[in-house]
């Protein structure tokens, strides 16, 4: 099968494990995500497939042909891999033209001004072809780089966080125009990020990675947003809402309704996580499990509101715990406005508690 | 066509031609919906979903008559994959009504047999060629 495959890969740098038994498929085409905080271990992954780290364990093959583990050891310029930096790393003397060609060397000099020329169309810098790096906006070095990457058709491009030096507006812009460069190119890739909306909005697949270095869980964006395996999962993806509670008739119960529990016997300690996004708000109860609560605090973010809220029947309980629902537009209430707020069972995590 | 090509292998020929035989049947299911015989994929997707099940009980008494180490994480795996075939079940009766995921469903059947099963599998690749060869 053609594309990246990445076989349990093990990596330390002195005493400590950056990396602990890695295997991944990347069909040609495809795009797949690591998805993790700093120091996960993703970009030491990335530098590995592109030869730029020795392998201590495991095996990397491309298009089937392993070029690392096994006692084998491609070059990196032999691998046919196109990676971007996070910082671009274009280089400051050459202008746009040149940094695209720099990697077309093995190419005669007329393909490689025709191959540059279409990579340019294709980013859409024509006009820019004669510019020096310092002179274009962020998102126009992003696509120079870009470019860069898959100008020499690449068998696999490896893209480390490549939107995070861009500003909100242009990086949805720049991610959108990247994506169909990609697809286009039907190359398999292979990106690392630590933002969960832009390995959703890139990926074919998300590979959820701990701190230890190991993939948690892989799948689907929908797969791995609503049904995480575990806690650690379930966080990679924002901020939640947090229950601890205990479990009775494979069930328990929240403030919000009884949410399934099944895998925990009674008196099992465990903690219901809620998104909030998954809660929902309305002016009137909606359904046996809404629940009337204060509000004590809303923030606009653009496209919604982050209310903050505690149960309204239990206001003098000095330990009312306050939750936060996000809603989409702006949610603007006079101080301690009372709404109702309503939870679909199935949109709670359970998990075992501490 | 999905193979199994040599990085994929376990070099033990009873897990390698289990593989084999879900590429097989994921091919089958690919050639089907290519040909836009709907009903045919959805019962393929049936008989794959039944023959991976089959996979995973005789691999776990396999690796269980070995003393395999890791035998409790490999299941715990098995049992997350398990929850998966019942997506892709319904994925592949939902393309008879909605043909435009039929991309969907061949992206994820070959994400399930090569990333989840295989790549998995290849984690006692030396074990089991060795317990193999003191037999």
């Amino acid at each position: 099968m053609d594309g990246l495959h990445i076989h349990g890969v093990h990596h330390a740098y002195g005493d400590t494990k950056v990396l602990q038994g890695i295997s991944l498929t990347v069909p040609a085409g495809e795009l797949v995500c690591l998805l993790g905080p700093s120091g996960c271990g993703k970009t030491t992954l990335l530098r590995l497939a592109a030869g730029l780290e020795r392998l201590q364990a495991g095996s990397i093959a491309i298009d089937e042909k392993v070029v690392a583990g096994d006692g084998v050891k491609v070059l990196p310029e032999h691998r046919r891999v196109g990676y971007m930096f996070q910082d671009y790393a274009l280089f400051p003397h050459l202008d746009v033209t040149d940094n695209i060609m720099f990697g077309l060397f093995r190419w005669s000099g007329e393909e490689a001004k025709a191959r540059t020329a279409e990579v340019l169309r294709q980013v859409g810098l024509e006009q820019h072809a004669h510019k020096f790096p310092h002179t274009l906006s962020g998102g126009q070095q992003q696509r120079v780089a870009l470019a860069r990457a898959i100008a020499p058709k690449p068998r696999l491009v490896l893209l480390d966080e490549p939107f995070s030096g861009l500003d909100t507006n242009m990086r949805v812009r720049i991610r959108e125009q990247t994506l169909n460069v990609l697809k286009e190119a039907g190359v398999a890739t292979l990106m690392v990020t630590h933002d969960p909306e832009e390995a959703m909005y890139m990926a074919d697949r998300i590979k959820g990675m701990g701190e230890g270095g190991n993939v948690l869980q892989s799948g689907r964006p929908t797969e791995i947003y609503y049904q995480p395996v575990d806690e650690y999962v379930a966080r990679l993806f924002g901020p939640v809402n947090e229950i601890v509670t205990e479990a009775r008739g494979r069930e328990v119960k929240t403030p919000f309704g009884v949410v399934p529990a099944r895998d925990y016997a009674d008196g099992d300690r465990v903690k219901v996580l809620i998104r909030p996004e998954s809660f929902s708000l309305s002016n009137a109860a909606n359904g046996s499990n809404s629940r009337r609560v204060e509000v004590s605090a809303s923030h606009l973010l653009g496209d919604s509101s982050l209310v903050e809220f505690r149960l309204a029947d239990q206001l003098d309980d000095s330990e009312n715990q306050l939750f936060k629902v996000q809603i989409p537009g702006n949610f603007d209430p006079l101080d301690h406005t009372r709404v109702w707020i309503g939870l679909a069972p199935e949109d709670a995590f359970v998990f075992a508690g501490d | 066509m999905v193979e199994i090509s040599s990085t994929f292998e376990l070099k033990y020929a009873p897990i390698d031609d289990d593989h084999k035989h879900l590429a097989d049947i994921v091919t089958e299911i690919v050639d089907a919906l290519d040909a836009e015989k709907l009903s045919d994929s959805a019962d393929l997707v049936r008989k794959f979903v039944e023959t991976t099940r089959t996979h995973f009980q005789d691999e776990e008494a396999l690796l269980a008559s070995h003393n395999y180490p890791h035998l409790d994480k490999h299941k715990a795996h098995h049992a997350t994959l398990v929850q998966k075939l019942e997506t892709l079940q319904d994925m592949g009766d939902k393309v008879v009504d909605h043909p435009q995921a039929a991309d969907s469903l061949r992206k994820e059947l070959i994400y399930f047999l090569m990333d989840d099963i295989i790549n998995e599998d290849l984690n006692f690749k030396n074990f089991i060629t060795e317990a193999a060869a003191k037999d």
